[in-house]
């Protein structure tokens, strides 16, 4: 087959594929303007009138900050500590390090609910049920093994002879993680800390246990309601207001540090 | 070279590996002890406390009640149906995108991020408004010509597959740009030059070379398939049931906290199994790459 | 080139961190007490609440005090805000609302069992009675005032804090008249009616009503599940309601065993469906309760909360505002939404549930329903 028409083939599936990643998203962004109360598409009638609720929403504002925060506090602890293990993993040979890696991941194998269960106990006996601490504490371990593993597979295209090259040409060890390692991994860094506060602001299960009444999350006041009425197209709105704001940080940030270089 | 350990203690690398395990073992193993030991305790019907008698009839009922065993079935099935759908649908989107250069890159990057930023239960709602049988993409069918009748995309696995691929997509192809973006592109010209056309080229090249993005993507979106809860209950219309909304209905709604461990216990050491098995499939292959880079370049 | 970028975002972390750790985040808001109190009385507003009420909150003084009360969000949330928590900040009183669904608070009740964060807890039915049991919350008593003008029916497990009706929502174009139990079951709906999450007091109630069609009642639950599974297929097992009703205006669904609150809330939304109360049998009583933890540190404050929440002022503005009947015999609602609640007579033709009973058989019964009505 022509090498050209197997290129615009792919393209073609490439872009395809990706309107069906968006087309939710496009249903969701017409709908934060739909008059009617209720989620449908197409949606009837236009109104702006749920971004005002929103400006004045004052519990939904600062639930958006506490998830916001929560996220980004989980992130860095597991980065902080997934980071140095997922480099151990990789370059020390060790009795049970299957076994680590295996105890890296298993968070994701264990459905939320049944630990959610479990930790509610557990930290109730240690009085922290409610505390920003212990939220942070649990969301950082959903979000390891996704650091541990990211991290890991850009570790594996990591080319040793680059770091062996600088060796030989007289770098110190830690020259060369600085210089030549880090630079090479921070695409799984990156990534991982993306989905790590992705998966940690929109957690439900996890955080309606952990959560007490000082510290809501976004999701959690998003699910009490549903209960009695449906979702409520505040909710739509500010999800709309997300993306619109993820979109635009990405571009501005790409204009000023070029981050798309690294992932 | 992987450094072999020596007799010694080898400080550092417990120094590197601490503070994680200190973490998992501090909030997540102690917590799933005490999951292990529920799950041998005894469920008193109509209450909440069960009684801390041992028993081994939650273990019973997880491995002959065939119900579960079903349950089990099922979720496995449509997990691994959704992984194999993603992984294949994420190699031509990815690979543009590790392609293109900065603005356009960064653009694409996040239009397949954003997706994530709503959580499961938005994504899928609009699934559901869309599949419909007079949702918008019935509708579009039809006036096309295309089908007469609606298709039944709700209340099955299809959908629910359609609504697991859609979600963890992202899953597959950020770690997948990232790992096409590390292979050299002068192995493929070299490829290429020696006479292969783009499809070999694709099979025999890049495809081996970016197994450890793809190994990674595939675990991440086949562990969240697998214990996936709100999109299958949805798009299931509630009666498809898997292993999350089975879990949560014997955990939250009946109450049953014995049994809905062990079947979780279960479920883990069945799948972690798995997963080792995974583990060590990519880490052998991920060896022989690094062996095939090292041969090309003598 | 790679330091300096290393070095850049290592910066944005940092500062990132430093701000996080030295603002700490806002706590949910507490809503600024209007009337810093002076004499630990309310002063200046006059008490616009029942004298019953009034008299209970005279003189009490709870400043320095916080209730933590976990309670569902949305609607609930709002008419808390807007009528019991005031005046209880006008006390000196400071609240903190735990929002989540009864599945988490039963846990975290459980879970901190005699030593508990929250002070008052809403479950429904078949929690409280439990939970009273277990010595998890208290029993209902005249320690707060309006147990006495509650209805007895409301004083089965905590403190009942609104009655529903579990009837039929229907699609009003097939139905021209509100259809009965039975009419359910015409073979010209077979696969229309959507079933009810279970476990659930909306499955439970559908499961007594099956069982009643039959001649039986509840505790035959084998007469129930026969007659259960001749609406096979079931189109839907709601767990939601915007899917539900969406179905149903469309007329995929053309009825569904629905509480009263919830199909009268769509209804005004403009959607083409209504809701039925059913008389033969009747519809089946499912109720919200408000439950005070056993051993709460603010009892007090916990007592006037309760106090106020089944106060007729806060009664009837559940009913007006979200159609959930009252507890309090005391409380007056027009005519027009009086026909839209449990309310008065209607009170009595509901039926009761043994919920002792039922909510025994849940595990049973979850498995029947998984294995004899959501099989193909």
């Amino acid at each position: 087959m022509n090498d050209k028409i197997v290129a615009k083939l792919t393209n073609g599936i490439a872009l395809i594929v990706l309107a069906f990643m968006l087309l939710p998203i496009i249903v969701l962004f017409l709908n934060a303007f739909n008059a009617s109360r209720i989620f449908e598409f197409p949606p009837r009638g236009f109104t702006l009138e749920w971004f005002i609720q929103l400006s004045n929403s004052q519990e939904y504002q600062t639930s958006i900050r506490v998830s916001t925060m929560l996220a980004i506090s989980a992130v860095v602890l597991a980065l902080v500590t997934g980071v140095p293990a997922a480099f151990a993993i990789d370059r020390y040979q060790f009795p049970g390090r299957n076994f680590m890696q295996g105890l890296f991941l298993s968070p994701l194998l264990l459905p939320s609910i049944v630990w959610a269960v479990g930790l509610v106990q557990y930290y109730a006996r240690l009085r922290i049920l409610g505390s920003f601490p212990g939220m942070v504490l649990a969301h950082s371990i959903i979000i390891i093994p996704y650091v541990i593993r990211l991290v890991l597979s850009s570790f594996a295209f990591l080319d040793r002879e680059l770091e062996n090259a600088a060796r030989s040409l007289g770098a110190s060890p830690i020259r060369t993680f600085f210089e030549i390692t880090v630079p090479l991994i921070i695409p799984g860094i990156i990534i991982s800390a993306i989905f790590g506060f992705m998966i940690s602001f929109t957690d439900v299960v996890v955080s309606s246990f952990v959560s007490g009444a000082l510290y809501i999350p976004f999701p959690v006041r998003v699910y009490s309601e549903l209960r009695s009425e449906g979702i409520d197209p505040l909710t739509i709105a500010i999800s709309a207001v997300i993306m619109a704001a993820i979109i635009l940080i990405a571009l501005v940030g790409e204009k000023m540090i070029h981050w798309s270089k690294y992932v | 070279m992987d450094r072999v350990l020596p007799r010694r203690i080898n400080w550092p690398l417990i120094g590197l590996l601490a503070p994680a395990t200190l973490l998992l073992v501090i909030i997540f193993l102690v917590p799933f002890f005490q999951l292990l030991i529920t799950s041998f305790w005894t469920y008193v019907p109509g209450t909440v406390l069960p009684k801390t008698a041992f028993t081994f009839e939650n273990y019973t009922r997880v491995i002959t009640d065939t119900y579960n065993l079903s349950v089990y079935k099922e979720t496995v099935l449509i997990s691994l149906l959704a992984t194999v759908v993603t992984f294949v649908l994420a190699y031509p989107l990815a690979r543009l995108i590790a392609k293109q250069k900065a603005a356009v890159k960064s653009l694409l990057f996040v239009l397949v991020i954003l997706p994530m930023i709503g959580g499961a239960m938005i994504q899928t709602l609009g699934w559901m408004t869309l599949l419909m049988r007079y949702g918008a993409i019935n509708g579009t069918l039809r006036s096309l010509g295309i089908i007469h009748q609606p298709i039944a995309f709700l209340g099955n696995e299809l959908g629910i597959i359609i609504g697991l691929v859609q979600s963890f997509l992202p899953l597959m192809i950020i770690p997948l740009v990232a790992s096409l973006g590390a292979i050299d592109e002068s192995i493929e010209n070299a490829a290429r030059s020696l006479g292969a056309n783009a499809i070999r080229v694709f099979f025999e090249v890049t495809f081996p070379l970016s197994l450890p993005g793809a190994i990674a993507g595939s675990i991440l979106v086949l562990m969240a398939n697998l214990t996936s809860f709100v999109t299958p209950s949805m798009l299931g219309q509630g009666k498809i049931q898997v292993f999350g909304t089975y879990a949560y209905q014997e955990a939250i709604q009946v109450m049953n906290w014995p049994f809905s461990s062990a079947f979780a216990i279960f479920f883990i050491v069945f799948t972690g199994l798995v997963a080792l098995l995974v583990s060590y499939l990519s880490r052998a292959m991920t060896r022989s790459r690094i062996r095939a880079q090292e041969a090309l370049y003598e | 080139m790679s330091t300096k970028l290393f070095v850049k975002i290592g910066t944005i972390l940092l500062i990132g961190v430093f701000f996080m750790t030295a603002c700490a985040p806002a706590a949910t808001p507490v809503v600024a007490p209007t009337n810093p109190p002076s004499s630990g009385q309310a002063t200046g507003t006059a008490c616009d609440f029942d004298p019953t009420t009034c008299a209970f909150l005279a003189g009490k003084d709870f400043t320095g005090q916080t209730l933590t009360v976990g309670v569902w969000g949305g609607d609930i949330e709002k008419i808390l805000r807007d009528i019991v928590i005031p005046p209880l900040e006008a006390h000196g009183a400071k609240v903190n609302l735990l929002l989540g669904g009864t599945g988490d608070r039963t846990a975290k009740v459980y879970a901190e069992k005699g030593n508990p964060t929250m002070d008052v807890s809403y479950q429904n039915i078949y929690e409280s009675i439990q939970g009273v049991k277990d010595g998890v919350f208290e029993a209902p008593s005249a320690d707060v005032p309006a147990y006495n003008d509650l209805y007895p029916v409301a004083k089965s497990g905590c403190y009942g804090m609104s009655l529903m009706g579990l009837g039929i929502a229907y699609n009003t174009d097939v139905f021209k008249t509100p259809p009965q139990w039975a009419d359910l079951w015409n073979p010209e709906y077979k696969g229309k009616i959507a079933f009810p999450n279970y476990p659930g007091s909306e499955g439970d109630g559908f499961i007594a009503i099956a069982a009643r069609l039959q001649g039986k009642d509840e505790h035959d639950p084998d007469a129930a599940f026969a007659k259960l599974a001749e609406l096979k297929p079931i189109p839907l097992v709601y767990t939601d309601l915007d899917t539900v009703f969406t179905m149903m205006d469309k007329g995929d669904i053309v009825a569904a065993p629905m509480i009263s609150g919830y199909a009268i809330s769509y209804e005004k939304k403009g959607m083409k469906v209504g809701f039925s109360w059913p008389t033969n049998p009747g519809p089946v009583l499912t109720e919200d309760n408000l439950c005070i933890v056993k051993g709460t540190k603010h009892r007090d404050l916990a007592l006037a909360w309760a106090q106020l929440a089944l106060s007729p002022k806060t009664q009837e503005a559940y009913a007006n505002r979200i159609y959930f009947g009252p507890t309090n015999s005391k409380a007056q609602v027009a005519p027009d939404v009086a026909a839209q609640i449990v309310y008065g007579d209607k009170v009595k033709s509901l039926i009761a549930l043994d919920w002792t009973y039922v909510s025994s058989q849940r595990s049973t019964w979850t498995d029947r329903w998984n294995k004899e009505l959501l099989n193909k």
